[in-house]
């Protein structure tokens, strides 16, 4: 009854998506309101089909597929909702509510001032894109699909590496985060049809680029969190392509919520700025498609069932090829002549979007060569670490330098004379800094260290004299200030972290101790225990640094029922300045254990930095909602 | 030439300068950083050198692994139920390592027999399904009858 209840919520919910895409192509105020009312009909019916899918979990009814291979009878119920989403399925649902939630958001709290057509048009195309995802879930990927097993079965359960916590967060707000650029493109388009781009239209956007670009931001750290707590190798990020789909967005919208200021305040950058709005989206698409049509798996997975891969691609090219063919035509309306010198803070700004596209090529470049190669028959081939960390830095680090600058640069104009007079001590006291602080603390030396050091407190530095310069720091400020020391924290948080880690790979006996990094870990007994679906080994370590008190430490090595699977859980001891990480690896018949021991210096400063992204953002965002209640 | 153009030419020509730094960033960084993928039968068949690295993909042959006394160093063998692959390996390996399961190697080639792994990975899909490269060696065991 429930799953028949889902997938008849999913149909109304693709009938009312199309009377809102159809009711927006005439600006009349009564086809407006329909089209509004649809989309909150939609919404309200794709939550009850979410509501039905949590639900079928949570009773575990194994005629369901979906739920069948997702989940288990033993599985926690807390997971169970989060396996609602864990799945292909599931998560094209989550990715279609998402979407109408933006809309209804879109409807209830847009600008006041925003145009009649300009909201027809917005209404238009996010009932098309809603309509066009509506129909692939529903065609291609039924979360409510069922048959009935001849047999009683227990289900296949949730892989193991997904029971976490950080999978009931981490999906909705990576979503809430790249399907939210969805309203920057509706708006962009809705610009390239009327002709026109004006100051209400980028001041109506930008809180729609903003706060999807906060919600990223936040959901890209969860993952990396994740990541390094399952995987079992403490690394926090791995150009992993489903990784990369989250960071190529991310990129190109801060390029976009830069080139959106210029364009709101200074009348200018208007072609680039709806250019690099379709951009984001076509890349929050490119990545659905990567993650969901099964082309990462295998190239070949993805021709032996290819209905779900090529209907996302038609569906893409007709989305994609129509927005840069309508930008073809209107583009010659934006033009305009440049209204600044060279040394401007336009040209930074604007170096700023070079720079973050430059690097989105090389990372598009990168992750979809091997499945080209492999397309094309011409050899299966990896582009793995290596290949981003030596053309991401080059690309990346001039940018933190002139992120430093940019602040305190005038708009229209500014004398180079008076910027250097004003930023050289900042510019050699981080430098100096950089040299002086991995000295004295008695680091090695190395060039890439000191040049990173020397780029975060250069950035912190600038921004902080920037704040002094000005009379009074007003919320608007704000923002901006938080999220760059954010930028500069996560580059001071890798770079210790790449420069100073150290690790152990070793076989231990219980009894014995091994020392690392200045710290004493002993291996004190192992302990077994049964969990709700797993049993466990758990080994306990003391560590301590200079005979200090000794600090418990417990690592464990899981294995779950339903399918014998080991996972390793890695014991962590975290404090600001360094992470602890033990991970056990296989035992041997003597009583011993092999381990990995890592010591990850300064490790919770790059998720701090994220989450001052966040914050920033917010900032940002209520400045914005401050400024128009004022104005109205 | 008037101001106007002069900045066009400036920013087109700039905009040249950086695609073209960046392309032969790409095309250099592909160049050294791209590894072949390989079964131990393709391996063979490859005109491979001593000292390359390759990433292999096979299963764990049945009663192959041999640990060092140290418990870090290990030796296994992978195999395409064709040809085998010598692997070493120093290091501890990830939790899904087990004998008969599809795996990945990275590493050295020391000849087209033996590889000095410095990555061993082993995973499956959501849907527990092998590694997708389990497929790749059936397709090649029925080719190959």
């Amino acid at each position: 009854m429930v799953p028949e209840l889902g997938s008849f919520a999913i149909i109304l919910a693709l009938c009312f998506s199309i009377i809102q895409g159809v009711s927006g192509f005439k600006p009349f105020r009564r086809l407006l309101r329909l089209s509004m009312t649809a989309a909150i009909i939609q919404f309200i019916f794709l939550t009850i089909a979410m509501l039905c899918l949590i639900a079928s979990f949570v009773m575990q009814d194994i005629t369901v597929i979906y739920v069948r291979e997702h989940s288990h009878a033993l599985l926690p119920v807390l997971y169970r909702i989060g396996a609602a989403w864990g799945g292909h399925e599931g998560s094209l649902l989550l990715w279609c509510l998402i979407l109408a939630g933006w809309t209804v958001a879109f409807i209830l709290f847009s600008d006041k001032k925003l145009s009649q057509s300009s909201r027809s048009n917005i209404m238009m195309i996010l009932g098309f894109i809603s309509c066009g995802f509506i129909t692939f879930l529903f065609a291609t990927s039924n979360p409510f699909q069922r048959d009935f097993p001849a047999s009683l079965i227990t289900g296949n359960d949730l892989t193991p590496i997904l029971q976490d916590p950080g999978l009931i967060f981490h999906p909705p707000m990576l979503y809430l985060g790249y399907v939210g650029f969805a309203i920057g493109f509706a708006f962009a388009i809705s610009a390239l049809i009327e002709g026109k781009l004006n100051q209400e239209w980028a001041h109506a956007c930008r809180p729609w680029i903003v706060l999807p670009w906060s919600f990223l931001s936040c959901g890209i750290v969860l993952g990396s969190w994740w990541a390094y707590r399952e995987l079992g190798w403490g690394g926090w990020w791995f150009w992993d392509p489903v990784e990369n789909a989250s960071l190529l967005p991310w990129l190109s919208a801060t390029a976009l919520l830069h080139s959106l200021v210029v364009s709101e305040k200074r009348q200018s950058f208007k072609g680039w700025t709806v250019l690099l709005a379709i951009i984001t989206f076509t890349l929050s698409l490119l990545g659905t498609f990567l993650v969901r049509s099964g082309v990462l798996v295998s190239v070949h997975a993805f021709a032996n069932d290819p209905t779900r891969g090529l209907f996302l691609l038609c569906y893409l090219a007709v989305i994609i090829g129509g927005a840069f063919l309508l930008y073809g035509f209107r583009i010659k309306d934006f033009y305009q002549d440049p209204q600044f010198e060279l040394l401007s803070r336009e040209t930074f700004l604007l170096l700023n979007s070079v720079i973050l596209l430059t690097a989105v090529f090389t990372i598009v470049i990168g992750t979809l060569y091997p499945i080209i190669l492999d397309a094309l028959s011409l050899g299966k081939i990896s582009v793995g670490e290596p290949y981003f960390n030596l053309v991401f830095l080059p690309v990346i680090l001039p940018l933190l330098l002139l992120m430093g600058f940019a602040p305190h640069v005038h708009w229209k104009k500014q004398a180079a004379g008076l910027l250097w007079k004003k930023m050289r001590f900042t510019l050699f006291f981080s430098l100096i800094i950089a040299v002086l602080v991995p000295f004295c603390l008695g680091f090695e030396f190395s060039g890439l260290t000191c040049l990173g050091i020397f780029l975060s407190v250069w950035i912190i530095l600038a921004t902080v004299q920037y704040a002094h310069t000005l009379k009074q720091i007003e919320l608007k400020h704000w923002g901006m200030i938080v999220a760059h020391v954010g930028i500069a924290i996560v580059a001071l948080g890798v770079t210790v972290n790449k420069s100073y880690s150290a690790e152990r790979q070793i076989k231990m006996l219980p009894g014995e101790s091994v020392s690392l990094a200045g710290y004493q870990f002993t291996f004190v007994n192992v302990d077994e225990m049964r969990g709700v679906n797993y049993e466990a080994v758990t080994a306990s370590f003391d560590v301590q640094k200079n005979n200090s008190i000794p600090e418990r430490l417990e690592a464990e090595q899981r294995i779950y029922t339903a399918h014998q699977e080991t996972l390793g859980k890695p014991g962590i001891l975290v404090n600001p300045f360094r992470d602890l990480y033990l991970a056990l690896g296989n035992g041997f018949p003597d009583g011993g254990w092999s381990v990995r021991i890592y010591y990850k210096p300064m490790v919770r400063w790059i998720w701090a930095g994220g989450f001052l992204l966040l914050i920033g953002g917010f900032l940002s965002l209520l400045s914005q909602i401050k400024k128009r209640d004022e104005n109205e | 030439m008037n101001r106007k153009q002069k900045l066009r030419l400036t920013g087109i020509i700039s905009l040249l300068l950086i695609i073209c730094a960046a392309i032969s960033l790409i095309l250099y960084a592909l160049k050294q950083n791209i590894n072949l993928f390989y079964t131990p039968t393709q391996l063979l068949q490859a005109h491979t050198i001593p000292g390359q690295i390759v990433r292999m993909g096979g299963y764990v042959a049945e009663k192959s692994v041999q640990y060092d006394s140290s418990g870090t160093g290990v030796r296994f063998i992978i195999t395409d139920k064709k040809n085998n692959l010598i692997v070493n390996y120093h290091g501890v390996l990830p939790s899904l390592f087990r004998e008969g399961q599809g795996i990945v190697v990275t590493g050295k080639l020391i000849n087209p027999h033996v590889l000095m792994a410095d990555q061993v990975l082993a995973k499956h899909d959501e849907k527990y399904m092998p590694w997708p490269l389990a497929k790749e060696l059936k397709k090649g065991e029925s080719n190959g009858t």
